[in-house]
């Protein structure tokens, strides 16, 4: 008896060795805390998709259709056939490693799975065993499996933890977007009804209201208003906001987060002061009241339906041209994608600035351009007066998003601005900003909370280079241009840099503003005291 | 007999380096091997920010451990790496167990006196203290960021509420 008993350092003996088996036979682990819920039915059923049922990824069941094989196949082979880039990123990758370092899930969690190539290969193994006739012959040897249940677990565990920021595509000498890879695995786990709530809901609520969190077109005026008396208290202008005005100049469109969540909301005041002061003739709209299209995240289908409100409203209200707020994916799809799948715009004029005449001959197609496009060119052409010393009591930094850096190329024009109205900025280390951005690690769907470990590992890049400024010149706060991080970063920061707060660009436009007719301005757009420095840092 | 705040041993670099190798391999072994590899190998902070995390905070830990052991400098090491194994995946157990092992390794490959031998166990647990601690506040900071995201997404609209009450 007494010999069972173990001993004390028995007790304490910690097997450390992670079994050693190739990465086919590993299965994954659905713990909570690191994957996203599942679509719920009523979400599935409105958007028309497939398989709409109760269940949940910790399932062991996860109720697949019954010939969810063929299913999964057929969409492949469809894909296979439809999109030239996905053949060749099946068929391209050498495996060189290049991008195997350059995922932050991968950074953060260390997890081989979450290198892009493995991620790719996670399909791929599957595009071999089908469709290739090395596969067919030689299976495992090539490098194919069977496609089985464990295979669609794996995968959607897997490319629900990729951002498709596309980080790793920057590094491919073979140019392969391993975003692309995971947005048709997405579209095939679909296809069997395995999709993610937090990507569904607010693509449903979209569908149904204009915008992400299904505000109507009340309460989408109550938030304007309540802004508009909110800047008055501020600064005691009175600004005025036009919503769905005929006739109006430019159509604006934010994030809807914009006018919901903090710290987003104090970019909003930033937006509405300037477009005060400059007198521009605008409208913003209850309809298109959403810039941001969830739908990115789930199908391509589903990102044109979404986005097929904003040509349609422009089309209505007969306005000359768009101009669009701070938010990350959604300049994704407009810069991209919007003009093929709903264009052509040619009821709309290419974008001129009415203030400084600048025409942006980039935009001749979308006609649609970013509003730190539109700043940047007021203050060049000294069209707004600023007063950055209203910015002394933050130390800033900025955070280039994946894709306003990587899909559109938008990486001046807002460090142009914050050094126009901040005394304060450093940049983070280079190799963590412009095209080499780390994500915030909540994007493309993710930034829900049940699965707030896995982003925390993911973002840990990120919170790493902020570390860095935040020890070495004291910077207070992260200045960036995306609502999704303006949602979870400062989540990210509270657990791994904490004293480091959020903004938009906007923001500090606002505060340092100088608007004709105001009072003397004693707090900034969050209510928080100003203190004005004598002498200040080297900007 | 060396007691907190006093030197306990003074060991050559390269015996020192070899023991923080040691301990960061036994800090890894949760890691599949190639990543281990990766962690242990990149030394770009900014590229490989775990490996930076394990090999500033492990050296940091040891030198003061074996130094003169300001408390207040192993445990800001400490929670930053701790700040890391609270996120992967690991029993309490396993995220603080590692720290235990400086023992052995030490014992193994430095001939201590039997005060300095007790000493360095001392250090030891109060070091896997600390980091059990630590590992618990790291918990909670993550439910109460999870907590205050909620809240900022619903900001305008507690606004919107309070401003009807009141009115």
């Amino acid at each position: 008896m007494s010999e069972q008993v173990p001993k004390p350092e028995e007790l304490v003996q910690i097997d450390y060795q992670p079994p050693a088996k190739p990465w086919m036979d590993v299965p994954v682990e659905f713990r909570r805390g690191t994957f996203c819920y599942a679509g719920a039915k009523k979400n599935v059923e409105y958007l028309g998709f497939p398989n709409p049922r109760d269940w949940q990824p910790m399932d062991e069941d996860w109720k697949l259709p019954p010939n969810w094989r063929e299913i999964i196949l057929e969409g492949m082979r469809d894909r296979l056939q439809k999109f030239r880039s996905f053949r060749l990123f099946m068929d391209i990758c050498v495996r060189c490693g290049a991008c195997a370092d350059k995922c932050h899930f991968y950074l953060g969690s260390g997890d081989p799975k979450n290198m892009p190539v493995l991620r790719a290969e996670l399909i791929r193994s599957i595009y071999r065993r089908y469709f290739t006739w090395t596969g067919r012959l030689f299976g495992r040897l090539a490098g194919a499996r069977d496609l089985t249940e464990d295979v669609i677990k794996e995968w959607f565990y897997y490319f629900y933890q990729c951002t498709e920021c596309r980080r790793c595509s920057v590094f491919c000498p073979y140019g392969i977007d391993t975003a692309e890879i995971t947005m048709i695995g997405r579209e095939l786990l679909n296809l069997v009804g395995c999709n993610i709530n937090w990507a569904l809901e607010p693509a449903a609520n979209c569908f149904r209201t204009g915008n992400h969190l299904g505000i109507q077109p009340h309460g989408f005026k109550d938030s304007i208003e309540f802004a508009i008396d909110e800047l008055e208290d501020l600064t005691g202008v009175r600004v005025e906001v036009p919503i769905a005005k005929k006739g109006a100049e430019v159509l604006f469109i934010m994030p809807s987060a914009d006018y919901f969540a903090s710290p987003h909301y104090y970019t909003l005041l930033g937006y509405l002061l300037l477009f005060h002061q400059i007198g521009l003739d605008y409208t913003v709209s209850p309809y298109a009241s959403e810039g941001g299209n969830f739908g990115l995240f789930i199908s391509h289908e589903m990102m044109k339906r979404l986005n097929d409100k904003i040509y349609r409203e422009a089309k209505r209200l007969k306005v000359k041209w768009l101009l669009g707020g701070e938010c990350g994916h959604m300049w994704r799809v407009l810069h991209q994608y919007m003009d093929t799948m709903n264009g052509p715009a040619d009821f709309l004029e290419v974008p001129k600035s009415p203030i400084t005449g600048t025409v942006f001959e980039h935009a001749k197609s979308t006609k649609m351009i970013h509003i730190c496009e539109f700043t940047a060119d007021l203050i060049r052409h000294g069209k707004i007066k600023l007063d950055p010393s209203r910015n002394d009591h933050w130390v800033v930094t900025y955070h280039d998003s994946c894709n306003t850096s990587r899909a559109m190329g938008l990486l001046e024009e807002p460090r142009y601005i914050l050094r126009n109205v901040c005394r304060n900025f450093y940049e983070m280390p280079e190799n963590t900003i412009r095209e080499q951005t780390f994500c915030c690690g909540s994007g493309s769907g993710l930034g829900t909370d049940e699965n707030l470990e896995a982003r925390l590992r993911g973002g840990l890049p990120r919170a790493n280079a902020v570390k860095y400024v935040r020890d070495r010149y004291g910077v207070n706060l992260l200045a960036c241009i995306c609502a999704i991080d303006k949602a979870t970063l400062p989540t990210l920061l509270e657990y791994w840099c904490p004293g480091v707060e959020v903004a938009g660009v906007h923001e500090l436009v606002g505060n340092a503003l100088v608007v004709d007719g105001e009072k003397e301005r004693t707090t900034d757009l969050r209510g928080q005291p100003l203190r004005r420095k004598e002498v200040t840092a080297n900007a | 007999m060396a007691s907190q705040g006093e030197q306990l041993v003074a060991l050559p670099q390269d015996l020192r380096e070899q023991l923080l190798r040691q301990w960061l391999a036994l800090a890894l072994v949760h890691y599949p091997p190639q990543t281990r590899r990766f962690l242990v190998e990149a030394t770009d902070p900014f590229r490989n920010p775990a490996g930076r995390i394990y090999r500033e905070t492990l050296g940091v830990v040891l030198e003061e451990l074996l130094g003169l052991c300001n408390w207040q400098r192993i445990r800001g090491a400490l929670e930053e790496l701790i700040r890391l194994r609270a996120l992967l995946g690991l029993k309490p157990s396993e995220a603080v167990g590692f720290l235990a092992e400086l023992r052995r390794l030490i014992g193994c490959r430095v001939p201590l006196e039997s005060a300095q031998s007790s000493t360095l166990d001392g250090r030891v647990e109060r070091l896997l203290l600390e980091a059990f601690d630590l590992y618990l506040e790291c918990r909670e900071r993550m439910y109460q960021a999870r907590l205050n995201e909620i809240r900022r997404a619903r900001f305008l609209e507690e606004r919107l509420a309070r401003r009807q009450e009141a009115t």
